[in-house]
């Protein structure tokens, strides 16, 4: 093992089982809790491991292993930054039409001048 | 275009002035707007200051947003208010005292003789007093970068004054908060397929204008903020 793999494979191992002792202990959904499960157990067996991801990316008709981690991480990003800014726009526009019916609601008139 | 000393806009001509503490300026443009406006509605954007307080000394709605929310918010927070109020036309009118205002009398007379529905005021069909030359470029770069994104053939992209019919103001939906809603309301002009006119008008730069002003950072992040609407949504 190379020094990387020392220090990276223990540190997703450890990861891994954190995330199984949060859904164990109900901390986190079954879902985030077997999804980050899952990523951080994969990560750890691609670098202990790294002929695995050569085989997947052939799999797939990619030349080289890194290239296919290096697309579906790209992707991956991509996907969750679209989906979070939606959500974000979608709670900005919230708190906005909450604030403008305060703001409609409430709305003051000065003084009125004698005509 | 002349007009008489005392003319007025109609009561049923709304206009909306956001403002974020602008309690030293406000008071003066409020005098001045008033005296050509009847219906003039303040849309307080959650100020620090007391930009409130102020403006209910004067013969207007104020209204006020709870927390800081942004231009866009503002006067779009503004058109609702004048549509629910009856109003035939609604205009914008920036707090900082930087328009002026008998050149809603000028965009109210061309929406009426020619028939469009928006009235865009340019100041580089009319007049920018004081402006520096770094503010001119970034401006000219904006209407460039305007005329590409949303396709609308405008000499002025962010000039807060502008006045609409009442359709027009319907078909106004501002939910982009901050200063990028002047490319917003551009584009959904763009897509409602009702008219627009440009309009010659003049613009004061000061010290205090200019300071609360976009400065060229702000312009780069509001540019990024308008791509990433158009490719994220």
């Amino acid at each position: 093992m190379n020094l990387f793999q020392i220090i990276f494979v223990p540190l997703c191992v450890l990861a891994a089982l954190n995330a199984l002792v949060r859904l164990r202990r109900g901390q986190t959904g079954w879902l985030a809790g077997l999804f980050w499960c899952a990523i951080w157990t994969g990560g750890a067996v691609a670098i202990a491991y790294p002929p695995i991801t050569s085989m997947a990316a052939k799999a797939f008709g990619i030349t080289r292993g890194t290239d296919f981690v290096l697309y579906v991480v790209s992707l991956g990003l991509l996907v969750f930054l679209r989906i979070f800014y939606n959500r974000y726009r979608r709670l900005e526009n919230m708190v906005t039409q909450l604030a403008r019916s305060t703001a409609v609601n409430q709305a003051t008139r000065g003084p009125v001048p004698l005509t | 275009m002349g007009f008489s000393a005392d003319a007025r806009l109609p009561p049923s001509c709304f206009v909306v002035v956001p403002a974020f503490n602008e309690a030293p300026r406000i008071g003066r443009t409020l005098e001045n707007l008033l005296q050509v406006a009847s219906s003039v509605v303040v849309v307080d954007d959650g100020s620090a200051d007391n930009t409130r307080e102020v403006a209910l000394q004067y013969p207007v709605w104020v209204l006020r947003h709870p927390v800081n929310l942004g231009q866009g918010a503002a006067i779009q927070t503004g058109i609702t208010f004048a549509l629910r109020q009856g109003a035939e036309y609604v205009a914008t009118f920036d707090a900082d005292g930087q328009h002026e205002p008998r050149d809603l009398m000028t965009m109210l007379d061309t929406l009426r003789q020619t028939g469009a529905d928006y009235a865009l005021g340019s100041r580089f069909l009319g007049q920018a007093e004081n402006i520096p030359m770094t503010r001119k470029l970034m401006l000219k770069a904006a209407v460039w970068y305007t005329r590409i994104m949303s396709g609308i053939w405008v000499t002025d992209t962010h000039n807060g004054i502008r006045l609409m019919t009442r359709r027009g103001a319907e078909r106004i939906h501002i939910t982009m908060n901050r200063m990028e809603h002047a490319s917003e309301i551009l584009d959904q002009i763009a897509r409602s397929g009702l008219r627009f006119v440009e309009v010659p008008v003049t613009i004061r730069y000061s010290q205090a204008s200019l300071a609360k002003g976009q400065k060229s950072t702000a312009a780069v992040k509001m540019g990024l903020r308008i791509l990433a609407e158009r490719v994220m949504r």
